[in-house]
């Protein structure tokens, strides 16, 4: 079985710890529990017809009391950006994480998570840097840990876009 | 017990495992456990000190990090790595926090466990803290911008509604926000108790400083162009650190809005203020959140400084150059007036997206507020062409926008300042690029401007003509002189241009075209034209009394032009001076007649209906076609002396000269040559069928008396 490493990647407390909960122990919380530094989960998928081992990796959101290290997506085969549709800036802080994975000399296959989709009434994001960004080829899908929406669903279609790049 | 069990008891003590690399350049190397294990270690499936162990196995995480613990382990100088904190579950399902360091001792590669899940909580807690108050920031920040921008439009259309202070002042009586609403000097209209309560300021008889100079001083600090921005009627917010009446520092959040009345003369500041300085002080969590621009997500304008002052620094360390590039949208504030807030945040969002954009990496972009944005570029050289750059920013501007089905194409005024050449500090390269952009925007819009020493000079000299200008029209100091228009053929009107001349006391002479677009800029040219055009017409009244069939021609301006009942203005002259209508005649210059196409061709066919005639100035200086002449209600073209002065040597001048002149007369317009200089002219002009001509080679633009003079004179002339 071959396994593949991927990352999440974005501001804190956008969800991405509660999306790896979604997708490796269908649960979800409300209660917020910041993520220092980094954990690691495992979790087998089916595609293309063969499994995969994705070793998932939650990082750290980027503030002033983490510090980015190299390692985070050393070996790594694809990304998640995650962003927060109710807050604004978790977009900024999303390119500013693509532009580090850029500079590292990284072009891998990602996909850009607008997460808590079920906080409908309190999106805020810019429609306009949405089509902005998908307009420069990102791949954007809704989602919520909270009800399930998209989660499995942005899994597998990473790994299948992963898997598309080593062929 | 002897030395070695002491050190492993140690370092049980402190969760710490030492390892030794046995294969430190290998992919997958192996590891010694070096003493007696700690029960954490144990805990993880194969770690024993019998057997050699993979790590990078048991713990994923330091496959990723092996790179730089090898890096370390060939450097026999003391470099050591750390591998960063990582969360590992452990045989019994705990979870545990681990870091290691690899480093090189006594030639030996050593890579050290460290198990911090002891004093983590503590850690976890005090981040857990940051980000919770971060995030309950972020809400509050943004529902914070949303309040005050109501609350300000609200009070700014009761003010322009005309309702009673004391109605205004009910209804923000109990608002949570400070309000204060001032006049132009500052003086107290209302204020309220939030006001109060923030600020515990006196009643404002007991003051005595306005409150609004003393925000004004304060923002001064990290808003250099404040002044200016509120002087010149714009719409300002920020945030700074200001002091209540008994010294205590507060952050607060500021918003300045003029209010303007139907003739755009400012009669009222509406400030709101909130504390925030909870927000502020809560943690360096906050530094961080507070450092971006809620509308655009790019930096802010705290965070502009911040990154300033560091390109700065390393300017002076690395002698390097670098451009400051100070960008200001034109009528920014229209759009917002005209499709609303919504419609103006998703403008300037659009627009930082695509300043954004054009910018390279490492080069730094930020939104410094209102419509305001500046961008710091780290050149390789000072001789690289900095207005390509500019022309770069400004194509990224100029680009079509649909906001609500609306097509919008804006322009922005571009500053530009150089360090070192134009200042070595932050606060004197900003003011720098600041009054290069001022200058551009007198330039007129979408143009940019390079920093120039002599500005500030300028600057100054402006203000202060800006002062004089407001008493030149109380105590008269303005007055008229009229050219007369030549007729090539037959015409039995005597042709008149009425420009204004104004003598100041102490500076002499000063030409309009050094006040005129200063007067466009605050508004003052609403009363000035006004009075221009009722001067003048009373003269050519007096004229036509004396048996002289005159038309006077007038300038118009485009902020007048934009003013809603200047049809009805200029009737109300027409009436009180008993001048007839067909005796008038208005100059509009290209480039107004263009900017507002629509609205301005149903100004102009009204003002024909009156009977008055048009006159299309400055002909050819705007990249008009002249396909869309036929289109517009206008019985004269003024030809751009600028064509004139070309000819006839210019061929090209000559072409188009030849082909206006036929393209008007097809259109049953008349021709008017203006700066007519030499006799070559005159008959290039006459020979192509211009209808008439002006310039200083007829006559001198002259006083009221002289005109007289000269009619009488060629009365004489023709009676004979
Ligand atoms: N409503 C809603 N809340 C979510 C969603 N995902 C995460 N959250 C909440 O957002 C907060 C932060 O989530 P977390 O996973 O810790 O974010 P992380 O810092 O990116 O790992 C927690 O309070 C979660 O309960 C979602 O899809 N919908
Ligand atoms: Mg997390």
């Amino acid at each position: 079985m071959i396994a593949k490493k991927v990352c999440l990647l974005g501001s804190f407390a956008v969800g991405k710890s509660s999306l790896i909960r979604r997708f490796v122990e269908s649960i979800f919380s409300d209660k917020y529990h910041t993520t220092i530094g980094v954990k690691i989960d495992k979790k087998v998928v089916r595609s293309q017809d063969q499994d995969v081992q994705l070793m998932i990796w939650d990082i750290e959101g980027k503030d002033e009391f983490s510090t980015y290290r190299q390692s985070y997506l050393r070996g790594a085969a694809g990304y998640f950006l995650v962003v927060d549709g109710t807050r604004p800036d978790s977009v900024s802080v999303a390119k500013e994480w693509h532009d580090m994975v850029l500079q590292q000399g990284l072009k891998l296959p990602f996909i850009l998570l607008v997460n808590k989709s079920d906080l409908f009434y309190d999106q805020r994001l810019n429609e306009d840097d949405l089509v902005e960004l998908s307009s420069m080829g990102w791949e954007i899908l809704l989602t919520s840990a909270k009800t399930g929406e998209n989660v499995d669903y942005a899994f597998e279609r990473l790994t299948t876009k992963l898997l598309e790049n080593n062929e | 017990m002897d030395s070695q069990s002491l050190l492993e008891s140690l370092l049980s003590e402190l969760d710490i495992a030492l390892f030794q690399s046995l294969s430190p350049t290998d992919d997958f190397p192996m590891f010694q456990l070096l003493h007696e294990p700690p029960s954490w270690v144990t805990a993880f499936a194969g770690i024993d000190r019998s057997n050699p162990i993979a790590l990078t196995e048991v713990f994923s995480y330091l496959e990723a990090f092996l790179p730089e613990a090898q890096e370390s382990w060939a450097d026999s100088n003391n470099s050591r790595a750390n591998s960063g904190v990582w969360t590992e579950v452990d045989r019994q399902g705990k979870t545990q926090q681990l870091e290691a360091l690899a480093l090189l001792v006594a030639d030996i590669p050593l890579l050290v466990l460290l198990n911090l899940t002891r004093n983590f909580d503590e850690r976890h807690h005090l981040y857990q803290r940051a980000r919770e108050i971060a995030l309950a920031n972020e809400k509050l920040i943004i529902q914070l911008n949303h309040r005050q921008r109501e609350l300000q439009n609200n009070l700014e259309k009761r003010l322009q509604d005309e309702q009673t202070l004391d109605d205004i002042e009910e209804s923000v009586r109990n608002n949570a926000s400070a309000v204060l609403i001032c006049k132009p000097d500052g003086s107290v209209e209302i204020m309220n108790q939030a006001l109060i309560d923030i600020y515990r300021v006196k009643e404002p008889e007991e003051q005595n400083e306005s409150l609004l100079d003393k925000w004004l001083k304060e923002a001064e600090a990290i808003y250099p162009e404040i002044h200016r921005v509120v002087a010149s009627g714009s719409y300002w917010e920020g945030e700074f650190e200001s002091h209540s009446e008994s010294g205590a520092p507060k952050w607060i959040r500021l918003a300045i809005g003029p209010v303007l009345d139907t003739s755009h003369k400012l009669t009222h500041y509406v400030c709101i203020a909130n504390d925030i300085s909870m927000l502020k002080k809560s943690s360096t969590e906050i530094e961080r959140l507070a450092d971006y621009d809620f509308t655009t997500h790019l930096p802010n304008r705290r965070h502009f400084w911040k990154q300033l002052t560091k390109s700065l620094d390393k300017g002076v360390q690395k002698n390097s150059v670098l451009a400051l590039i100070y960008v200001d949208l034109d009528h920014f504030k229209r759009v917002n007036d005209s499709l609303g807030h919504h419609a103006g945040d998703f403008l300037l969002s659009t627009i930082g997206t695509r300043l954004a954009r054009c910018i390279k990496h490492g080069d730094f972009i930020a939104h410094l507020g209102g419509d305001e944005f500046a961008i710091i570029l780290e050149l390789p050289h000072s001789t690289i062409n900095i207005e390509k750059i500019a022309q770069r920013v400004q194509s990224a501007i100029c680009k079509n926008i649909t906001i609500d089905n609306a097509t919008l194409k804006m322009t922005a005024s571009i500053g530009i300042a150089m360090y070192p050449k134009d200042g070595r500090d932050a606060t004197s390269l900003m003011r720098h690029a600041d009054l290069a952009m001022f200058h551009a925007k007198k330039m007129g819009r979408g143009k940019y401007q390079a920093f120039m020493p002599n500005m500030n000079y300028e600057f100054l000299q402006m203000l202060q003509l800006e002062i004089d200008m407001q008493k030149a029209v109380e105590q008269e100091q303005f007055n008229l002189v009229y050219q007369p228009q030549v007729c090539c053929g037959q015409d039995h009107y005597l042709r008149l241009e009425a420009l204004i001349r104004w003598k100041h006391p102490l500076k002499g002479s000063i030409s309009p075209a050094r006040f005129i677009p200063i007067a466009e800029e605050n508004g003052m040219i609403l009363d000035i034209g006004i009075w221009v055009l009722e001067q003048a017409c009373k003269q050519a009244k007096r004229l036509l009394n004396d048996g002289f069939n005159v038309i006077m021609a007038v300038n118009v301006s485009a902020k007048q032009v934009r003013q809603e009942n200047f049809k009805e203005l200029v009737n109300i002259v027409l009436k009180k001076t008993g001048l007839p209508a067909r005796h008038l005649e208005l100059e509009i210059t290209e480039t107004t007649v263009m900017e507002e196409m629509e609205v301005v061709v149903e100004l102009l066919k009204d003002l024909r209906k009156l009977g008055i005639s048009i006159s299309l100035d400055d002909f050819g200086s705007g990249f008009s076609s002249l396909t869309y002449l036929k289109n517009l209600p206008v019985d004269n073209l003024k030809l751009d002396r600028a064509f004139i002065h070309e000819l006839p040597a210019n061929e090209e001048s000559k072409a188009i000269t030849t082909s206006v002149i036929n393209l008007a007369h097809e259109l049953k317009m008349k021709v008017i040559a203006e700066g007519v200089e030499n006799q070559e002219q005159v008959e290039f002009l006459t020979d192509k069928g211009c209808d008439y001509m002006q310039g200083f080679l007829f006559y001198y633009p002259m006083e009221a008396e002289k005109i007289q003079e000269i009619f009488t004179a060629i009365r004489g002339v023709a009676n004979h």
